[in-house]
């Protein structure tokens, strides 16, 4: 077990998340009241301050070493030598092209539905018989019937009167 | 971002690669830093710099200025960093197997860097210090180091690193835990504190 955890109740946790600035303001009073009493955490947190101040001084240095001269001109060099072009298109990772092809599924079923509904209204037709002095809407199909008969169709939409083939009588009223 | 910036990456978007030089010399510095940070070799660190911008160049479409392009390159850079380390160590694991002295030359290299002249002004006791720690950092694996890294230097939320290397909050809360840790007990075994 960790030195410190054995000679303190607080936790390893708390004291990275002091470190970090992330622990809460009640709990951030209450560890700096045991820090002035704990030389065990007191040491931890330096050792902490420490590796932060020592990464940041060799990120530091390596910035300002004057070093990597000429890159500019090796990479575009090798992008004319490779002939390297840019991706021409914004292909998405897999899971947004998952995700669109959902939206394509989603797009494509809504305009069959919508299709459909548009078939539906647009070929049923209100109708009279005049045979039989009957009424009521039925199912209209121009380019194959099986049961046909010759009827006087209101077309629903636009009211025009025209003579066509019914397949289906949908819901017939009385005369 | 700056309006300049954002004009130079269009153009390289709509392909003009000559202005690609500008945005090189504006960040060559800060990548290499993060890269010899989290690679802790300097040749290494140089050779990652241009392929992280020639990754960038090939990628340079995708970006869509949701983040500042030092953030995307950052982004680029860590798991080159990443990527590069993993395949290297399993060509140093062949080479330490054929050669057990190799290992011997690594060690000498992490405590005793080559482009260490800044020490010169040290006591020996700071010597000690930044040989423990240059150890011990060089001792986690990528993983643990490139997280350091990141909450360390680049003072990123630990939901940004999660985003960065694809991992969850709480993958990197453990590392971030255990790379402390681990070069704490160095520190204390070393009794250099």
């Amino acid at each position: 077990m960790n030195q410190h955890l054995k000679n303190c109740s607080w936790s390893e946790d708390a004291l990275q998340q002091y470190h970090d600035k992330l622990l809460e303001k009640e709990s951030v009073k209450a560890f700096e009241t045991h820090l002035s009493i704990c030389p065990s955490c007191c040491e931890s947190l330096k050792s902490l301050k420490i590796l932060k101040e020592f990464l940041y001084e060799e990120m530091r240095r390596a910035v300002e070493t004057p070093s990597l001269k000429g890159l500019e001109d090796r990479v575009l060099s090798q992008i004319q030598e490779e002939k390297i072009i840019p991706f021409p298109t914004i292909i998405k990772p897999q899971a947004l092209r998952f995700l669109n092809f959902s939206k394509g599924i989603a797009a494509a079923a809504i305009f069959l539905i919508a299709l459909g509904g548009y078939w539906h209204f647009h070929n049923n037709s209100s109708f009279f018989m005049a045979s039989t002095g009957k009424q009521g809407l039925c199912e209209v199909d121009y380019f194959y019937s099986q049961t046909q008969e010759d009827v006087v169709c209101y077309n629903v939409n636009n009211d025009t009167e025209s003579s066509l083939t019914v397949i289906w009588v949908l819901d017939e009223m009385a005369p | 971002m700056e309006p300049k910036e954002k004009e130079q990456i269009l153009a390289i978007q709509k392909g003009e690669p000559s202005l690609y030089s500008e945005l090189i010399s504006a960040h060559k510095n800060r990548i290499f830093g993060t890269l010899l940070s989290v690679l802790r070799n300097t040749q290494d660190a140089e050779d990652l710099t241009q392929e992280v911008f020639l990754k960038a160049y090939r990628n340079i479409t995708r970006f869509e200025f949701k983040s500042s392009f030092y953030t995307w390159l950052y982004r680029i850079a860590i798991n080159s960093a990443i990527d590069f380390q993993r395949k290297h160590k399993k060509m140093l694991k062949v080479s330490i197997d054929e050669n057990k002295g190799g290992l011997d030359v690594l060690m000498k290299e992490a405590v005793n860097p080559k482009d260490s002249h800044y020490l010169l002004g040290f006591t020996p006791e700071q010597h000690e210090l930044h040989a423990v720690l240059t150890a011990s950092i060089q001792e986690l694996d990528i993983d643990h180091r490139s997280i350091l890294q990141m909450r360390e230097v680049e003072e990123l939320s630990y939901a940004e690193i999660a985003k960065i290397l694809g991992i969850k909050v709480g993958t990197v809360m453990s590392r971030l835990f255990h790379a402390r840790k681990k070069v704490r007990e160095k520190l204390r075994q070393s009794e250099v504190l």
